[in-house]
């Protein structure tokens, strides 16, 4: 004897007792109440009995109604599926108004017999299943209310009761019916658990942060038609944050290179004293008040092309040193020149010592060719107080520590730049949250 | 071992590439005994000091030893 199988219809319709529109509906054997989308009765129908009509959706339909209309098919997660119902809902603030409203679409696998969920809320989606198992919340009525598993933590993120604001299609189970539900998420991004409980019982559900272009894709719409993001969803994954072990270990070993090209270049060519000299001003009494004869340094060579830091200090004492000086290269008369302006002052003011300015200063001068040099000294001062001496000394191949720091930010600026944008990130997906550690 | 590194930085290839040019940079300094964001020297005739310079202005055209 055998036993053939009723092929089960991939759709049927029936009419809306309200406005006798037909409504086309996809998962025969399950669905039990609709939504007119012609007059918008919501009414349960079994197949037996005559169809109730159990209320009705007269508020305006969301916005974006047309963006995966029912019966639109798709692919989603390998699995064929079809949008079989949508519902507008919105959270009941505890003064009894409704606040943040979000869709949720009823995808159908026909193959599988079984629904999904998709909801968008500002512009992120995720996909809703059920967990098929429970979960044990630590400290539950608490802020810090958490779930772990496997070694994830899932934070409480929202705790709230919702309202239908709007709905279409069909359903398996009465909307309605959730209004006396209590709903908690934990999450652990890009997954979201979420608790849906009465007096009776607790089911749990499983969400996933999935890309709006990933939603496009699976129902074949214009990626440009989303619905456009605002701020971070609350299980959206940053995209920083993969990347942050890579980034640190590509960071450490540039800056270990710098490090060590830096210590190399020492190495190679230490800091040599070329010159190291007294010189003492001598007032021109030819010339205008203050100014000092030209005073010439002792001749010095540079075996190679280098940098030459040119330390002086001067026995300045309440008074101002004017100092342009040239380094003159013996063989080309090529030369290079910069003026220094060196002050210093001190006193005691009401028994307390005081000081301004510096009695030193230092230039450098890069690529010095290699030659014999020296330097001369055109000071200007102010006239009065004792011509100061200067101490002069000449180093070659110092140590450019301002490269090494100048490269050493650059280094650091892209690095500093993803951690800004992580932890804004975070910032952001929290704000949107009574949990998060900025209210606490 | 290579191919495990590679991997690894390979989300951050770019990066990568983009480090180049500060290093590179610290090495043309290096290399060329330049002070990158520039020195103190004022000589118009040795702003570019790699050629010698005519003798022109200036102090240093004066006691030349």
């Amino acid at each position: 004897m055998s036993d053939t199988a009723t092929p089960r219809p991939e759709s049927a319709q029936l009419a809306c007792p309200e406005c006798g529109t037909l409504i086309t509906y996809y998962d025969v054997e399950g669905s039990e109440y609709y939504a007119c989308a012609s007059c918008h009765a919501y009414f349960k129908y079994s197949g037996e009995s005559k169809p109730k009509v159990l209320g009705n959706y007269k508020s305006v339909p969301p916005p974006e109604l047309g963006l995966l209309p029912i019966g639109t098919t798709g692919t989603l997660a390998g699995q064929p599926c079809r949008v079989v119902g949508l519902v507008e809902r919105a959270e009941l603030a505890r003064n009894g108004k409704l606040q943040y409203r979000w869709l949720e679409y009823q995808i159908y696998q026909p193959v599988t017999d079984d629904y999904a969920q998709l909801a968008v809320f500002k512009g992120h989606w995720t996909v809703i299943r059920p967990a098929k198992q429970t979960f044990k919340v630590k400290s539950p009525s608490t802020r810090h209310a958490r779930v772990e598993v496997s070694g994830e933590t899932y934070k409480i993120y929202n705790r709230y009761q919702s309202r239908v604001v709007w709905a279409v299609g069909e359903f398996d189970w009465n909307i309605e019916g959730d209004d006396q539900l209590r709903f908690a998420e934990y999450i652990s991004p890009p997954t979201m658990l979420i608790q849906e409980r009465n007096k009776d019982r607790e089911t749990w559900y499983r969400a996933e942060h999935i890309e709006p272009r990933a939603v496009a894709a699976a129902f074949n719409v214009k990626p440009g038609d989303m619905p456009a993001q605002d701020g971070v969803g609350a299980v959206q994954p940053d995209a920083v944050r993969a990347t942050i072990p890579a980034l640190t270990l590509l960071t450490g070993l540039a800056l270990g290179l710098l490090l060590l090209a830096q210590v190399l270049l020492i190495n190679r060519h230490p800091p040599t004293t070329l010159l190291s000299e007294n010189l003492q001003v001598v007032a021109d009494t030819a010339a205008a008040p203050g100014t000092g004869r030209v005073l010439v340094s002792p001749s010095f060579t540079l075996g190679h092309q280098a940098a030459l830091e040119i330390d002086l200090t001067a026995t300045l004492s309440n008074q101002w040193l004017e100092l342009p000086v040239s380094l003159v290269n013996e063989q080309t008369g090529q030369g290079f020149e910069f003026t220094k302006n060196i002050e210093f002052y001190s006193g005691v003011e009401s028994g307390e010592n005081w000081s301004e300015g510096s009695r030193d200063a230092d230039a450098v001068l890069a690529q010095v060719p290699a030659g014999r040099y020296h330097l001369n000294f055109y000071p200007f001062t102010e006239a009065g107080p004792a011509a100061p001496a200067i101490v002069v000394r000449v180093v070659a191949d110092p140590a450019l520590w301002s490269n090494f720091f100048v490269v050493f930010c650059l280094l650091l600026l892209y690095p500093l730049y993803q951690y800004i944008r992580r932890a804004s990130h975070e910032t952001q997906r929290w704000n949107e949250s009574d949990y998060g550690p900025i209210n606490a | 071992m290579l191919e495990q590194l590679w991997n690894f930085l390979r989300p951050v290839r770019l990066y990568a590439l983009l480090l180049l040019l500060p290093l590179g940079w610290f090495a043309w300094g290096a290399t060329t005994s330049r002070r990158l964001l520039g020195d103190d020297n004022e000589s118009t005739e040795t702003l570019n000091a790699s050629s010698p310079g005519h003798r022109g202005g200036g102090h240093a055209r004066f006691y030349h030893k």
